[in-house]
């Protein structure tokens, strides 16, 4: 299979994927529908890969080659764009080395909806299971969650206290604070002095 | 201008043509075609999964993709069939845009029809029964003319580039997806030994070992890939170029109408 039949493949698994999901989500159509034939272009520049996102009423089209009449273009390295992917960080763009052209609100409106995607995933999985066995799974789903969820902060607070306390290999907030301090009080007297000494070489002998 | 790709012979001039690998009167092949299609059209899409393992939406998507369709755009998916590529051109030209489903065969535009009607998709695609050697619409009206797996159906493959030129506006293209020859010796070897099953499972699955059979004898019988891109340059065509797709075994020929 070539490059682009692969890439071809690829999209194709990923476009039946977010529609499928999209389905879970009643809301999700009817907001996809004002942005029908809107196009968004994904353009990863590391590797080379082109990905045009089609809002074609209550789902999405996705389709790879650069002929395609954008309405916006997001452009940055792989792993740029999966951090801002995966973060949904948008402050810091230009630092991230992601760039933006074209339409923004289109683009602010499209990632809204995904971001407010509320799926349903109890409805489908009834219909496989029924209601009893569906609502046990959930039940489970949820405890492992908050197990997890619990499990993490616990764990987190334990490696912290480990560090500082019985390690000391890391120094506690006020010896950070300490130092911090002392590096802006530094820092101060620095600048007075080269202020200090601009002002004795610019003064006439 | 005569090709010479093994046993072809279905120049105007000649009287007879070929059915597979059996020479027939050059009048009988459309009717003979037809049959084929009315035979098969009901289990076409099972029986194209079966015979590409999958491989032929992707190849398809491939395919649109090398379209450069834009929103309001005019598009003719020639020898649409069971109306795949009309799925994936209407949200691409959008409601401005139009998408013209045509096919020699009506079994196969009502099987199209009825699967795009079911898919809830109305508004912008019409269908047409239409002969490829003489599209019934008028000159340079369509950006984009798409022709998948059907050109080796035709009697005339001249007749049919030509008229297909006609049509075709002005800085638009031909796109033309059909079975070719596998780069690759051994490749080709594979092809063959999977190819001779198909008949046996068009049998098994729409009981019709015949017309899978002719498929096969068919796809043998077309021009190979620079055969086809040199009917495209003497129909008119420019910039033309093909891509192999799975090592050969099928080609996009990709051909433009120049703008002056």
């Amino acid at each position: 299979m070539s490059a682009s039949l692969l890439q071809t493949a690829i999209l194709s698994g990923l476009e039946g994927f977010l529609n499928q999901v999209i389905t879970l989500d009643p809301a999700a159509a009817s907001k996809l529908a004002p942005l029908t034939g809107r196009i968004l272009c994904v353009r990863c520049e590391l590797p080379a890969i082109t990905m045009n996102v089609l809002v074609d009423a209550d789902r999405l089209v996705l389709m790879g080659g650069d002929n395609l009449d954008a309405d916006a273009t997001v452009s940055g390295k792989g792993i740029a764009l999966a951090r801002l992917l995966l973060s949904g960080d948008t402050a810091n763009l230009r630092d991230a080395g992601v760039s933006i052209t074209g339409d923004t609100a289109f683009l602010s409106a499209l990632q809204g909806i995904l971001k407010q995607l509320d799926v349903d995933w109890k409805y489908p999985l009834s219909k496989v299971l029924g209601d009893i066995p569906t609502q046990a799974v959930s039940d489970a789903a949820a405890g492992t969650r908050h197990f997890m969820r619990q499990g993490s902060a616990n764990l987190r607070d334990d490696i912290d206290a480990w560090l500082h306390e019985e390690k000391k290999l890391l120094p506690d907030s006020v010896e950070l604070d300490a130092f911090y301090q002392a590096i802006d009080t530094l820092r101060l007297r620095a600048d007075r002095l080269e202020a200090r000494i601009n002002r004795c070489t610019m003064q006439p002998r | 201008m005569q090709y010479n790709y093994g046993p072809m012979t279905d120049s105007a001039n000649d009287k007879t043509t070929h059915f597979g690998y059996r020479e027939v009167p050059v009048e009988d092949k459309a009717s003979l075609v037809g049959q084929v299609f009315h035979s098969v059209a009901g289990k076409y899409d099972l029986m194209n999964d079966v015979m590409s393992l999958g491989t032929h939406r992707l190849i398809k998507r491939f395919t649109v993709e090398l379209s450069a369709l834009r929103p309001g755009m005019s598009v003719l998916d020639l020898a649409g069939g069971t109306g795949d590529f009309s799925l994936l051109f209407s949200p691409l030209v959008g409601k401005d845009g139009h998408v013209v489903l045509a096919d020699i065969n009506e079994s196969m535009v009502r099987v199209g029809r009825d699967r795009i009607i079911d898919k809830g998709r109305t508004g912008n695609i019409s269908y047409a029964l239409a002969n490829a050697e003489c599209l019934p619409f008028n000159d340079n009206s369509f950006d984009c003319i798409c022709i998948a797996y059907g050109l080796r159906n035709v009697t005339n493959k001249e007749a049919a580039l030509a008229s297909m030129f006609a049509k075709t506006r002005p800085g638009g293209r031909l796109l033309i997806l059909e079975f070719s020859k596998p780069v690759n010796p051994l490749l080709g070897k594979a092809y063959d030994t999977y190819s001779v099953l198909w008949p046996k499972a068009g049998q098994l699955i729409t009981g019709d070992g015949d017309s899978y059979q002719y498929l096969v004898e068919s796809i043998r019988m077309h021009p190979d890939q620079d055969t086809l891109k040199q009917m495209m340059i003497d129909a008119g065509f420019s910039n033309c170029e093909y891509r192999n797709v799975m090592g050969g075994i099928c080609a996009i020929h990709i051909g433009h109408k120049a703008t002056a």
